[in-house]
């Protein structure tokens, strides 16, 4: 995701068009909570998978086109990704007896990816010297990826009373869905056609994610995002 | 006072035992009971077992480790004259660290038999079978042993166990004569004393550990440590009692099976379960495998007749497979078939024995006691053989299902989650079914098959009582002596104890007393000198009666 680096043109720099390339640090307050049932020893196990989501880099690269005046259009393609650790819990059911479920938990990694389009409706804010401050608005695609649970896998041994985490079946599930992006440009412009900005750019979509039919979780994708990169005019 | 007289006797019964290098006549074989636990008997007895041991008179049975007190040990001693084993004189020592902590057993000091069997052992093979119209197969090798007897005399016999359709008998012929000298219950089952019919399955969903088996799923328990089959003889019951005398082998063909994982025999569900559940209990409780500690494995014997064959069928086989379930040896179980719906006995139903848990845990826990304690049969060791049945019985269901009253609830009944209602039995209150809660109303009896081998099944309740009380606490309600029980949150203080008593203390031949000193010494290896479980025990043994 990203909130476009959008090259309202200043005066002193040259071309109708600015592209960018960035990069920063995602926070938002995205947890997936996964819940689902597997079948163990002739019962229904319940499983939970929970990953903290609230850091992911990203990095991208926009377009700007100046339109008119201070208004200009943008176009964002941002890449965030990030590894975590999840804890994955569980009840075994005991092999010999009904209801005698022994708890089971471990830790598993877990990917999120997302990939968003942002388009973007661009206002250069102001410009002082070598500063430009511009803010963005618009519409968010985001496709998302993320690692969900389907089953797990454990270890116990006579007389069965306990039960050890082993490791956790995984897929990874795509999903697409549309949000909105705000943000803020900032830009230095170094040289005439060459510039160093940072950004602050909040986007969000709510997305579904599913491993199978009745193992669905919905979680947030996007957040907010902080920082910075390269500003090229032409 | 004491030590001296008893290092002269000992000095005595060694010399007697060692001399015996030969076999030969004595007319006295009185039996010496041993109970050593205070320093001056230990130090007179120890040494005397281990000259015993050098001359050969005293041969190593078993050693086993102490499940419960590390560093404890068990070693089990044979009695045997000229190389021929004295049956029923027997000892345990337990050490620490080599040191003795007790000894109790039996002893035959003056028992002697003259040369060597004079019938080779294919006779008595050929005897037995004509005696019981069964087929022996060739793995029932006759025993050679010495038989005391009551009377203080003793003869060289042969030992052979044969089950028939009316009955499992162990037989003991006379190796000079081919004379019956003595025959022993070989099943040791629950009682039955008055017959009754069931309600069917008791309709608890259970899971049975099973193995997949040529696209159906049969009764073979994978899971636990030994092996746990159900075979189902489908009404075969010659087959059966050939399996019983090693004549045939069971196949897979007959295992218990299903063609889903949905059961709908409750027999082969019930006896399959319950079977793991009481390895699981001695597992957990005391950490024993299974019957042998050994992890042998367990079968299971359901359907030996077809309910509905009951009115055609004989008294014997009514009692034997119908209205019982029976321990056979080496592992092997067999359950009753119960009586056909509407069909009742002294007022009860009488339903498939495997849906008791309780019995089967008494039926398995005569393995127990064959692989340890080998209590004999018959008599006051006969009825501490039943007790400790009824005992680890009604532990297991205290151990796997709740505290009440009603089916699948834990109480101090036995059988009445199978023979409604009531049961057959009662540690609580004995005089219920009219079996003693004291030694004062002690039975005695012929120690044959038509008196119940000496009345096991009914003085086996003075013992149970006992252990009753030590938990429960309350007065004997012949001796009006109150008990402080160690409570029912404690019971497995109780279980420990009477598991260590009977299990690695007691001898073969234990009488009463002998089971009173033992578990009370038990009690002080396991908690100490003046705890509550060794207060509970004395006071327990005392109510009844027993010194």
């Amino acid at each position: 995701m990203l909130v476009p680096s959008h090259a309202a043109a200043q005066d002193n720099w040259d071309g109708r068009f600015r592209i960018s390339a960035s990069g920063g640090d995602q926070i938002s307050r995205d947890t997936i909570a996964q819940a689902f049932t597997v079948q163990k020893n002739l019962e229904a196990a319940p499983v939970t998978f929970d990953v903290d989501h609230k850091q992911i880099y990203w990095f991208d690269g926009s377009i700007v086109a100046r339109l008119r005046g201070r208004w200009g259009v943008g176009a964002t393609v941002s890449v965030a990704t990030r590894d975590n650790d999840g804890h994955v819990g569980a009840s075994i059911p005991h092999p010999f007896f009904f209801n005698q479920p022994r708890p089971i938990g471990g830790t598993i990694g877990a990917r999120r990816t997302e990939v968003a389009v942002h388009l973007d409706a661009v206002y250069r804010l102001a410009a002082r010297g070598r500063l430009d401050l511009s803010v963005s608005g618009g519409a968010s695609i985001f496709n998302a990826r993320e690692t969900l649970v389907t089953d797990v896998a454990y270890t116990d041994a006579y007389p069965f009373d306990t039960a050890t985490f082993a490791s956790a079946a995984t897929t990874r599930s795509t999903t697409t869905s549309g949000g909105f992006n705000v943000g803020a440009d900032l830009t230095w412009k170094r040289w005439r056609r060459v510039g160093l900005g940072a950004l602050v750019r909040f986007a969000h979509a709510s997305a579904t994610f599913s491993a199978s039919a009745n193992n669905t979780v919905t979680g947030d994708v996007g957040g907010l995002q902080a920082g910075g990169g390269l500003r090229f005019a032409f | 006072m004491r030590t001296p007289k008893l290092g002269l006797l000992v000095v005595c019964v060694a010399a007697v035992l060692a001399a015996h290098a030969a076999p030969r006549v004595r007319a006295q074989s009185r039996p010496l009971a041993i109970t050593a636990t205070s320093n001056a008997d230990l130090r007179t007895w120890d040494s005397a077992v281990d000259r015993l041991k050098r001359d050969g008179a005293l041969r190593a049975r078993a050693t086993s480790e102490d499940l419960l007190l590390p560093g404890r040990v068990h070693e089990r001693l044979d009695q045997y004259v000229g190389g021929v084993r004295v049956f029923g004189g027997d000892l345990v020592r337990q050490t620490e660290n080599g040191l003795t902590v007790s000894i109790f057993g039996t002893m035959y000091p003056d028992v002697a038999v003259d040369g060597a069997a004079a019938m080779p052992p294919e006779d008595a093979r050929a005897i037995v079978e004509g005696l019981s119209g069964a087929e022996l197969g060739d793995t029932r090798r006759p025993e050679l042993l010495i038989l005391p007897d009551e009377a203080g005399g003793a003869r060289l016999v042969y030992r052979l166990k044969a089950f028939t359709l009316e009955n499992a008998i162990d037989y003991f012929i006379d190796a000079s004569t081919g004379a019956v000298v003595l025959e022993l219950g070989a099943a040791e089952r629950q009682s039955v004393s008055s017959l009754g019919v069931g309600r069917g399955v008791l309709g608890d969903d259970k899971k049975v550990s099973v193995a997949s088996l040529g696209g159906n799923f049969v009764a073979v328990d994978l899971l636990r440590p030994p092996s746990i089959r159900t075979y189902d003889m489908r009404a075969n019951l010659s087959r059966t009692i050939d399996f019983l005398n090693g004549v045939v082998g069971l196949t897979a063909s007959d295992f218990a099976l299903s063609a889903t994982t949905t059961w709908s025999d409750p027999v082969a569900v019930d006896a399959q379960a319950y079977v793991g559940q009481v390895y699981d209990f001695y597992f957990k409780r005391f950490g024993r495998r299974g019957l042998d500690n050994k992890n042998l494995a367990l079968i299971n014997i359901i359907h030996p007749v077809r309910r509905d064959d009951v009115y055609t069928a004989s008294d014997d086989i009514i009692g034997n497979f119908y209205l019982n379930a029976f321990y056979a040896g080496n592992g092997v179980m067999v359950y009753g078939e119960g009586l056909p719906a509407g069909l009742t006995l002294g007022g009860q139903r009488w339903n498939y024995f495997a849906g008791g848990l309780d019995i089967i845990g008494h039926e398995l826990t005569h393995g127990v006691t064959e692989f340890s304690s080998g209590l004999i049969y018959r008599n006051q060791s006969g009825a501490l053989n039943e007790a400790f049945s009824d005992i680890m019985g009604t532990a297991t269901e205290f151990f796997d299902q709740p505290i009440g009253d009603g089916p699948m609830k834990a109480e101090y009944l036995m059988g009445e989650d199978v023979v409604t209602p009531g049961g057959i039995r009662s540690l609580a209150n004995p005089g219920q079914f009219g079996n003693p809660d004291h030694f004062s109303k002690f039975v005695t009896a012929p120690a044959d098959a038509a008196h119940d081998y000496g009345a096991v099944h009914t003085n086996m309740t003075i013992a149970t009582h006992a252990y009753y009380l030590a938990i429960e606490g309350g007065a004997d309600r012949t001796s009006g002596l109150s008990v402080q029980g160690v409570g029912t949150a404690n019971r497995d203080q109780i279980e420990k104890v009477f598991y260590r008593g009977f299990t690695q203390l007691l001898p073969s031949n234990a009488t009463f007393s002998v089971a009173r000193a033992a578990t009370i010494q038990a009690a002080r290896d396991l908690y100490g000198a003046g705890s509550a479980p060794e207060r509970a025990v004395t006071q327990a043994w005392t109510a009844v009666g027993v010194q």
